[in-house]
């Protein structure tokens, strides 16, 4: 198979998350003959178990294939599919920088939401060629001619070059493959240049080594070359070139304007950065690539074995998982209450959720998560600043603190105005300052807002799509640090301070909230055979205290010959119940506690 | 476990009929009118001789239901007999019975084939509540009843109560106690309102409150206590010498065979279920459900039946049973438990925590 420039399409597919990204590729898949159609099935790109389960895509995913066109031509078309959850936004710039067209595929019934907008900017600004696709035109309640005004005044997209699909029934799948060899640009790059080649994935194979995902601008990669990574002067000789078909196929090469994946035993994948430019050891390149940002974690949280014999397997678990996840970090740490485990950084809830479950899914490991943080910065009397990502960290000498900085975020919503009302109160509550509103037509607006993303992470997704019956999209991102307010509220259960219960929270509210915590802590938490108190402790005092009466009730009151079967199996349930939970003194609690205090509504 | 068939001392038939189905009840049962009962007898029967059961190695029996005095002499009296006739060795022996349905002539024919232990169904002293629970006696169907059963001289017998019941006072409680205690049982079964699925409770989205349940329960102690009646087991209390044979072959973890429809047995290793279809059954379809009870299982299932009765089980019981030493095989559990239980040369839960025994279980089973 070996393709000259102008017959290669290297394109992404983005769009706001559920407008049918996955399914899309799935019919270009399907149509371009990549896989058999008795092959198929739902989201074939999405790798991973959690992903087909929830729908969601969480790695960008690439794939090559090819396609005869009208003008009796064939093209090799490199796909590349990417998340749509506002977490994942980094795993979509990566994708953006190995292409030079996009498919913005906008949900007919939706129209254009915040993150379309959000990347399909981010494309504009990688300079890649935009073809709107209009998805689920099928649906009865889709508005085809509303979706395309709003791409003109949103994106300034032409209309006509709009490409109207149903990825579900396939209908204009067809033209859409024309449009693509049509309106997408074929990639530039020299060929008999020094191989300058972009590393845009990673991943670990325990037979190959690292997999590394490449696009090559410039020259050529062979099997046997030896390359070399620009950012850390690393020489590995390459065993294994190829694409995905979506199987992998092996390739004696990848020359400019291809994209393929590469293997040079390399046994470490800390040793290969996303971002670094790849070229040849004797031959090499004179610029690298400007790289990306790094990826830093927004919300840090304890990931603690229920079993403390599991550390090791957490340990190791976390070791591989990262592997493929350069955005999850972690460090060994220990609490009082719940013994060793890793302080992890993740790039947002859904991240975080991704992670817990691929840990007890992929590695059968029962974990506690203790209440996710974000991360604060104290600045002391003495002038040292300290950044705190557990908030048992957080200094309790108040006298030492000089003041305290917490990171916001802009706020980008849309949504239909009748919604606005309930959207700005909700966001007025989370201490949102309000920046800006602009009517995207007569009857969406998006407004802008500068918020704490401490506020953002936990619930205010939900929240929004409840004030706004599910209209309402979201983007954010972070924008720096503000001085603010805030204390730390720790959690005593029966008059010992659990440290995984320990809170940073903003001091103005501190009373409503401790009310509203103490009060789901009594809730959530089980009945034990004695009386618990439950106390919040702010600067020095209890503040508010509720308590988790005794159980008064736990047995069967009739056992007779036909009940013991099932009364043993009632026990055996409620034992596995317990052993996922974590005792503090003798108090036992659930995971259900830790997430709880986060999501609770102040109390005035 | 001795897995000697010959040790078997208990049996349980089950009698599936009702001529009126209780709110409450989750038990294998049927409309009386609908079915042939005599040829249920006939299979039950049947079934009994299919299990060899050796003549002279019975102990109990015991006649649940449903409703077994439901049954006409007519129907019933086959059964008895042959009953009688098999198993001489018999010392206990109990059928359930309803007040509206128990007669003079029936109590005659039940003790002339060796009955010697009526469990007579009350549930409670207060009218209003018995229309609650659907039960179709009064008040004085219950007095008449145990009136006939000192008439024949039948003084071992049992009354059944419900307590937890929604909207029941502690002072309905104390009714139902001074009721129960004028008619001088040997011994008394109080059960919490337990809401099953499949129920008409259920169906009417009933809800318990267990802390009231619980004061209902604790008064319920005290009193019975007062009266001399002792707390044997989490529901069952009884004079001296008056404690249920039969029901502690269940508690004790001890084997026992079952005939009839939905009825559980446990012969060997196994614990079985026969089918709970009636017309399966009778159509000599009866599928058996049954469980291999591993070491491992005996050894959970030991500890949580005896653990139930207030006085527990001996320790050398355990050791010889199992082949292991109990306190060293569970010393760091019961160390987290000492505040719960005693421990002398018996092991048993302190009785002020019996009814919250399913927290100390849970720490406890293997």
């Amino acid at each position: 198979m070996d393709f000259d420039k102008k017959h290669i399409r290297n394109f992404c597919v983005i769009a706001h998350i559920d407008h049918g990204k996955s399914t899309l590729c799935d019919r270009i898949l399907e149509k371009t003959g990549a896989v058999e159609v008795r092959d198929m099935q739902p989201q074939l790109l999405d790798d991973m178990d959690i992903e087909r389960e929830r729908g969601i895509t969480v790695k960008l995913n690439a794939v090559n294939v090819t396609y005869k066109a009208k003008d009796g031509e064939t093209y090799l078309f490199n796909l590349i599919d990417t998340p749509g959850h506002v977490d994942f936004t980094y795993e979509v710039s990566r994708s953006l920088s190995a292409c030079e067209g996009a498919l913005l595929v906008v949900d007919a019934t939706q129209g254009v939401q915040a993150q379309t907008l959000a990347n399909g900017y981010l494309a504009i600004d990688n300079k890649l060629k935009l073809l709107p696709v209009i998805n689920k035109i099928d649906l009865p309640s889709s508005n085809v001619e509303k979706c395309q005004l709003e791409l003109i005044d949103t994106l300034q997209m032409d209309p006509d070059h709009c490409v109207l699909v149903s990825a579900k029934t396939g209908q204009g799948i067809d033209v859409l493959l024309e449009a693509i060899v049509k309106y997408l640009p074929s990639p530039q790059g020299d060929e008999t240049k020094p191989l300058k080649a972009l590393i845009f994935d990673s991943k670990f194979d325990s037979y190959r080594g690292v997999i590394i995902m490449i696009r090559v601008f410039e020259g050529e990669v062979k099997v046997g070359d030896k390359i070399l990574f620009m950012s850390n002067n690393n020489i590995y000789q390459v065993t294994e070139l190829g694409i995905r078909t979506p199987d992998q196929t092996k390739v004696q090469s990848l020359k400019a304007g291809e994209v393929g994946y590469l293997a040079a035993s390399i046994k470490n994948i800390k040793d290969v950065s996303v971002g670094d430019t790849l070229t040849l050891a004797d031959n090499r390149t004179e610029e690298p690539f400007a790289g990306f940002r790094k990826t830093t974690p927004m919300v840090y949280a304890g990931l603690y074995p229920s079993d403390n014999k599991d550390f090791e397997n957490l340990h190791n678990a976390l070791d591989k998982l990262s592997l493929n996840d350069a955005a999850l970090v972690y460090e060994p740490e220990t609490s009082i209450a719940l013994g060793s485990g890793f302080r992890c950084g993740f790039l947002g809830l859904l991240h975080m959720e991704v992670i817990q479950a691929r840990l007890e899914d992929e590695y059968d490991i029962d974990l506690l998560c203790t209440a996710p943080s974000v991360v604060y910065e104290v600045v002391f009397t003495d002038g040292t600043r300290k950044f705190i990502q557990n908030p048992a960290d957080f200094p309790t000498d108040h006298t030492k603190i000089k003041e305290t900085y917490e990171p916001y975020c802009k706020v980008e919503i849309m949504t239909p105005k009748d919604y606005l009302g309930n959207i700005m109160t909700l966001c007025e509550k989370k201490r949102g300052d309000y920046i800006s509103l602009d009517y995207v037509d007569e009857t969406r607006v998006s407004i802008t807002y500068e918020m704490p993303l401490s506020e953002i992470i936990f619930d205010f997704f939900d929240k929004l799509k409840s004030v706004s019956q599910g209209y309402a999209s979201l983007d954010y991102q972070v924008i720096g640090y503000r001085l603010s307010d805030v204390d730390r509220m720790d959690i005593l259960l029966n008059g010992e301070k659990v440290d995984a219960l320990t809170t940073i929270i903003f001091k103005k509210t501190a009373y409503g909230r401790a009310r509203a915590v103490v009060d789901t802590l009594k809730d959530v938490i089980p009945r034990q055979q004695f009386e618990v108190p439950v106390q919040a402790y702010i600067g020095g005092k209890i503040i508010a205290r509720s308590d988790i009466k005794a159980v008064r009730k736990d047995v069967l009151a009739k056992c007779y010959g036909g009940d013991i079967s099932r009364k043993k199996k009632l026990l055996e349930k409620q034992k596995k119940g317990k052993k996922r939970m974590k005792e503090f003194g003798k108090v036992q609690v659930p995971q259900e506690a830790f997430i709880a205090i986060l999501t609770v509504d102040d109390k005035n | 476990m001795n897995n000697n068939i010959n040790n078997i001392k208990s049996l349980y038939l089950h009698i599936p009929f009702c001529d009126n189905i209780c709110f409450y009840c989750d038990f294998p049962k049927v409309f009386s009118r609908y079915f042939d009962k005599k040829l249920y007898i006939n299979k039950l029967i049947n079934d009994i001789k299919k299990l060899n059961i050796p003549f002279d190695s019975l102990m109990t029996i015991y006649i649940g239901g449903g409703t077994p005095s439901s049954l006409s002499i007519l129907e019933i009296e086959p059964l008895l007999y042959y009953l009688h006739q098999s198993f001489p060795s018999i010392k206990e022996f109990s059928i359930e019975a309803n007040p509206e349905s128990l007669t003079l002539e029936k109590i005659k024919l039940y003790k002339k084939y060796g009955v010697n232990r009526i469990s007579l169904g009350c549930q409670s002293s207060n009218e209003k509540i018995l229309k609650y629970l659907g039960r179709k006696h009064t008040i004085s169907d219950i007095q008449n009843s145990v009136a006939m059963l000192r008439e024949e001289n039948i003084n071992n017998f049992n009354l059944d109560f419900i307590y937890g019941i929604p909207n029941q006072t502690l002072s309905d409680i104390e009714n139902d106690l001074n009721f129960a205690l004028k008619l001088n049982p040997t011994h008394l079964s109080f059960y919490s309102l337990q809401i099953e699925e499949g129920t008409i409770l259920y169906n009417n989205l009933t809800k318990i409150d267990n802390d009231v349940d619980r004061k209902h329960y604790d008064l319920i102690c005290s009193i019975l206590k007062k009266h001399n009646y002792i707390h044997y087991e989490v529901s069952n209390f009884a004079k001296k010498d008056y404690y249920c044979r039969h029901n502690l072959t269940y508690w004790k973890d001890e084997e026992y065979y079952a005939c009839g429809v939905g009825s559980a047995f446990y012969i060997k290793n196994k614990r079985g279920k026969n089918t709970l279809s009636l017309t399966d059954y009778l159509n000599d379809k009866n599928k058996i459900e049954t469980e291999i009870i591993t070491k491992n299982d005996e050894e959970f299932e030991y500890l949580m039946l005896n653990l139930r009765l207030l006085n527990g089980f001996e320790i050398a019981d355990f050791n010889k049973r199992f082949n292991k030493d109990f306190l060293n095989t569970y010393k760091n559990k019961l160390s987290k438990l000492n505040k719960y239980i005693v421990i002398t040369d018996r092991v048993f839960i302190k009785p002020e925590y019996i009814y919250t025994m399913d927290q100390i279980l849970i720490e406890l089973l293997p």
